[in-house]
């Protein structure tokens, strides 16, 4: 069932005196109840722009956002409505996301009040920490008493007190040592499984997305590349730019192999190259590729579920 | 030590002991704690921890560059320099002159509204005292050696202009700008697209065998240090726990702290299997348990390593371990 559905998103940002940015270019995705959706790419394929146009933090340009049913409205001056707090998000540093002068306890209760809840006693907020895996006797302390693990577990603590049905998180690990990394990654994974939030991964890292993701989507400048099954990307990325980021992932194996680094770099998003946005770093190119933008094509083979959202935008899939 | 086969040419920097203290609420901290590290020339020697293991600090200490109120032990053997001794006035002719830094995000070191020149040149006439002609062809000659496109039109051009990695070559040109002998790059990559990283190390690698650079990489990315390093230290709570050739660190770590970083890294064969953490949260300088600071989180742990401080001692092949139960020998 699907919660959460970006409909054709684009988004531009405007400057002065210099062409408009478009950093999303026309986005559709969706999450649904339970499901992570990992969406990956490198910095500024507009990947955090279209979670944060997800939740409504930015007014997309064109296209709608749906959350459970209703058209999501943009956050403007007025309070939120009740009912589209159960979309939350989780940011890349927990600690510019917290208030480092007010107890974390107090934090997460304003995340109770806020979406309504009835219980707001030190009992529901003490059941919120142990569900992030913090001692419920966290409740009094500041946030610079914890690791940045922990700070993050606060965060994510604080997004359920609303009891969400998605949430969005954006680079929710890069920012947290190793060991913690795999902690909140396999906390945002349980917290899916057992409560059915859906989850938007959104991460550079596809080496994570792997293990978190049911589905991935990755883009480049501002559009989609290539969807499907995790596995499957992964097993047989379809995508020149997916098969390129999948040989990047450096493996501490101890075989001291470097992949082939791909020529150039990512486009201007301001000017984005004619054609296909990858054309300019593609090894695969051709003369179709410089003319016409590939629409995301459906591949139609193998097994029924997973062809359904098998989507490459690639030319050499055109049939 | 020389592993891999290459002319072993002698010890350019030998840090023995190496102690670091800085004030805290109450009283000294200690945030590295006698840390033994040997730099060789065309060799690449890999810091990684985690955030609070001390490499950074161990970094600064080698650039003289530590905070204000630091208090160092031990020494750091540079050539017939003793680093840990110099004043400030003997710094700035060793510092960009025979030890260069990288740093993580290649912004701090470009200076955004000077050409790339004006940054390039002043270094290589201060340092060097050459005219600004021959400053301009050193200049070129710095970028053409880290592979910049079009290195005469880069001079021209200001930092904005160019991409992420593009800086970071840049940067590395600068640093490159007074022949060093030795390069000390802290988390070079971190900041960069994936796509452009192996680009950055590979440079990196390639510098240390052309040019005979030696190099210390720090970072937390034990892929990093799988691709660039040749051997490795790896940091925990301000001590070496673990010492040795990368490859074969790498691929039968003995501490149960490098284990449990490399398990807690996905994993490309076992998709399907959860990340195995290691528990709990890292120890902090202002608060290291006693004996092996890994100790609480270890389960490995035996009722000896809350006692002493393990030392870090030879256990063949040119590997260094802490950790006296040595609970992950392999049975052969």
């Amino acid at each position: 069932m699907t919660v959460l559905e970006l409909r054709d998103v684009v988004v531009d940002y405007p400057r002065r005196h210099l062409p408009t940015v478009r950093a999303v270019a026309g986005v559709s995705l969706t999450v649904g109840a339970g499901e992570i959706v990992g969406l990956v790419g490198e910095s500024g394929c507009g990947k955090s722009t279209l979670g944060r146009a997800a939740v409504g933090l930015l007014a997309p340009t064109e296209g709608e956002v749906w959350f459970e049913g209703r058209r999501l409205a943009p956050l403007g001056r007025a309070a939120r409505p009740a009912a589209d707090r159960r979309l939350q998000m989780v940011f890349q540093d927990p600690t510019s996301s917290l208030n480092g002068r007010r107890r974390v306890g107090d934090q997460i209760r304003d995340g109770l009040a806020l979406s309504g809840a009835e219980d707001t006693g030190d009992r529901r907020v003490g059941e919120l920490l142990e569900r992030v895996g913090l001692p419920a006797r966290a409740a009094s302390r500041f946030p610079h008493e914890f690791s940045g693990g922990q700070r993050q577990r606060v965060c994510i603590a604080r997004a359920l007190a609303a009891s969400p049905s998605v949430i969005v998180a954006d680079e929710p690990i890069s920012a947290l040592d190793a060991s913690a990394q795999a902690q909140i990654a396999n906390l945002l994974t349980d917290l899916a499984r057992d409560l059915g939030v859906g989850l938007l991964f959104i991460s550079h890292d596809l080496a994570i997305v792997r293990h978190v993701a049911d589905r991935v989507a990755v883009m480049y400048l501002g559009r989609v590349a290539e969807t499907g099954p995790t596995e499957d990307v992964w097993a047989r990325p379809e995508h020149p730019y997916s098969r390129a980021l999948i040989g990047a992932v450096l493996r501490a194996d101890g075989t001291g192999e470097l992949p082939e680094a791909l020529p150039g770099d990512v486009p201007d998003p301001a000017s984005p190259p004619p054609g296909c946005r990858f054309q300019t770093r593609c090894p695969e190119v051709f003369d179709r590729c410089r003319a016409e933008e590939p629409p995301l094509l459906r591949l139609g083979s193998g097994p029924s579920d997973a062809a359904e959202d098998r989507t490459a935008a690639c030319w050499l899939h055109a049939s | 030590m020389s592993a891999a086969g290459t002319v072993d040419t002698g010890t350019l920097l030998e840090v023995r002991d190496l102690t670091i203290d800085l004030p805290g609420h109450g009283g000294a901290i200690r945030i590295v704690d006698h840390v033994d590290l040997d730099v060789t020339p065309g060799r690449v020697l890999g810091i990684a921890g985690e955030s609070g293991s001390g490499k950074t600090m161990t970094a600064l200490a080698l650039l003289g560059l530590l905070p204000h109120g630091a208090i160092t032990g031990g020494s750091a053997r540079f050539g017939d320099r003793e680093l840990l001794r110099l004043s400030k006035r003997e710094w700035r002719d060793v510092r960009g002159d025979d030890i260069a830094v990288v740093f993580q995000d290649p912004m701090t070191a470009l200076h955004p509204m000077l050409t790339v020149e004006r940054q390039l040149t002043e270094h290589v006439r201060r340092h060097l005292g050459v005219g600004r002609r021959e400053a301009r062809e050193r200049a070129i000659d710095l970028l053409r050696k880290v592979q910049l496109p079009d290195p005469e039109g880069a001079l021209g051009n200001h930092p904005h202009q160019f991409s992420g990695g593009m800086r970071q070559r840049i940067a590395i040109a600068m640093a490159l700008a007074c022949d060093p002998k030795l390069l000390i790059a802290d988390e070079p990559t971190t900041a960069l697209d994936v796509t452009v990283q192996a680009g950055i190390l590979r440079l990196l690698k390639q510098l240390c065998d052309d040019e005979g650079l030696a190099v210390i990489v720090v970072t937390h990315d034990l892929g990093v240090m799988s691709t660039v390093s040749d051997e490795l230290s790896v940091f925990y709570a301000g001590r070496v726990v673990e010492h040795g050739p990368t490859a074969a660190l790498l691929r039968d770590p003995r501490h149960p702290y490098t284990r449990g970083l490399l398990d807690s890294l996905p994993d490309p064969t076992r998709p399907d299997e959860p990340l195995t953490p290691i528990e709990g949260a890292p120890a902090t300088p202002a608060n290291r348990p006693p004996g092996c600071a890994l100790h609480p989180r270890c389960a490995h742990a035996v009722a000896s390593c809350a006692g002493d401080v393990p030392p870090l001692l030879d256990i063949g092949d040119g590997r260094r371990l802490a950790c006296p139960p040595d609970p992950l020998r392999s049975a052969s």
